[in-house]
């Protein structure tokens, strides 16, 4: 117990020795990441290729087909998504609920699916360049591994999603997730 | 710098590590005897709050000190359906003389485990379940006879303590929603916030 309340504070330290140094002379000013959500808001066709067995060597990809409905809240600084699609191996509903923390410039994005009805570990990030990319780690079977989630909006109807898991501390990622949006209506 | 951190730390992993071995079998062990689940209609439970409703709220500025001043506010409370009732996000906007609150709370209904969770944000912070600075977890819990309740541990002014969270409908048309904080595990609460509920005419 002793040891675990150490090791607590050792680890504690490695953020904390850096709690003086945000804001140093080299701090690029943050940018206002509050409404890099605004252009996904409104109903889209969505197309979904899912690898089966992710990091297991597998090459099978099933197909699902459906809509994806993302609602504004907070005036931009929180959205819902709803995402429903459907294919030969199955019917796949699940939530997105994406909050925008204005002192740490993240996003969160905090997902569940109907069938297990709790939220998992959100997966962290900003956008840069016009492309957002949220990190975070899971475990896979017995495996800590790191998720990649990448957003890069197209066009202004057209949208790509992509995850992908890394089992060796992000050197390579393995993308098992891969999702066009098109935009029926605003 | 970070460096002379690195024994110390993997000696209590180690120890973490068997910690969690020696933990894990007490919940693990009773895996099958779960309470009876249920009536499958608890993820209809919240059907009631759907819709928009006008608020009335009474927080108390000071809890667990003694205090007796409690403020006032008013706002409009909007809940909209996911999964056909498995699910909802609850908006909560509401002015008072402490100023503005921005509230979600966004309530799952775990299917195994027959309990709600809910999981709240405001936009000041914006990250979910941050309770007194520190990340917490959901308010789990179910209805009973009508009424919802829902409790877990937080934080608050560098204690763990608990909160009871509790919700009811008290006619098609009215509602009322208490949360309570105990110091003492669950032996005595002090309730800290009422809000009252009544619904609103649908716009279109």
């Amino acid at each position: 117990m002793r040891q675990a309340i150490l090791a607590t504070l050792a680890l504690l330290a490695t953020t904390l020795s850096y709690a003086q140094s945000s804001g140093g002379p080299t701090a690029p000013a943050p940018r206002d990441g509050a409404h890099d959500f605004d252009f996904e808001i409104g109903t889209w066709k969505t197309h979904v290729s899912r690898l089966t067995h992710p990091l297991s060597g597998s090459k099978t990809w099933v197909e699902y087909d459906g809509t994806t409905v993302v609602r504004k809240v907070w005036g931009g600084r929180a959205n819902l998504v709803e995402l429903e699609v459907a294919g030969p191996s199955g019917h796949i509903e699940a939530l997105s609920l994406r909050l925008y923390n204005p002192q740490a410039h993240q996003w969160s994005l905090n997902f569940s699916n109907r069938g297990g009805g709790t939220l998992g570990v959100p997966t962290v990030g900003e956008f840069k360049n016009g492309r957002g990319e949220f990190f975070d780690q899971e475990s896979l079977g017995d495996r800590s591994i790191l998720v990649r989630f990448i957003i890069s909006p197209l066009n202004a109807d057209l949208c790509r999603f992509e995850q992908a898991f890394s089992s060796d501390g992000g050197k390579s990622w393995e993308v098992n997730w891969i999702a066009t949006d098109t935009r029926i209506k605003p | 710098m970070n460096m002379r951190f690195g024994h110390r730390a993997r000696r209590g992993l180690a120890t973490a590590v068997i910690v969690t071995a020696l933990v894990l079998p007490a919940t693990a062990l009773y895996a099958d005897a779960g309470p009876a689940p249920p009536p499958d209609d608890a993820q209809h439970a919240f059907d009631f709050d759907i819709g928009t409703w006008k608020t009335h709220s009474r927080r108390l500025v000071h809890p667990l000190a003694n205090s007796k001043e409690w403020v006032e506010m008013n706002g409009v409370h909007v809940v909209r359906l996911i999964w056909g009732g498995r699910a909802n996000l609850a908006e909560l906007e509401s002015d008072g003389p402490k100023g503005h609150l921005s509230l979600i709370s966004l309530r799952l209904y775990d299917p195994t485990a027959h309990q709600w969770n809910l999981n709240f944000a405001t936009s000041a912070i914006g990250i979910l379940n941050v309770a007194g600075g520190v990340q917490s977890v959901p308010m789990i819990g179910r209805f009973e006879h009508g009424r919802g309740e829902f409790y877990d541990q937080e934080s608050f002014d560098g204690r763990t303590i608990w909160v009871r969270f509790r919700i009811q409908p008290l006619s098609p048309t009215t509602a009322r929603s208490e949360q309570a904080f105990s110091d003492d595990n669950g032996k005595t609460w002090e309730t800290n916030w009422i809000n009252d509920y009544t619904r609103m005419p649908e716009q279109h």
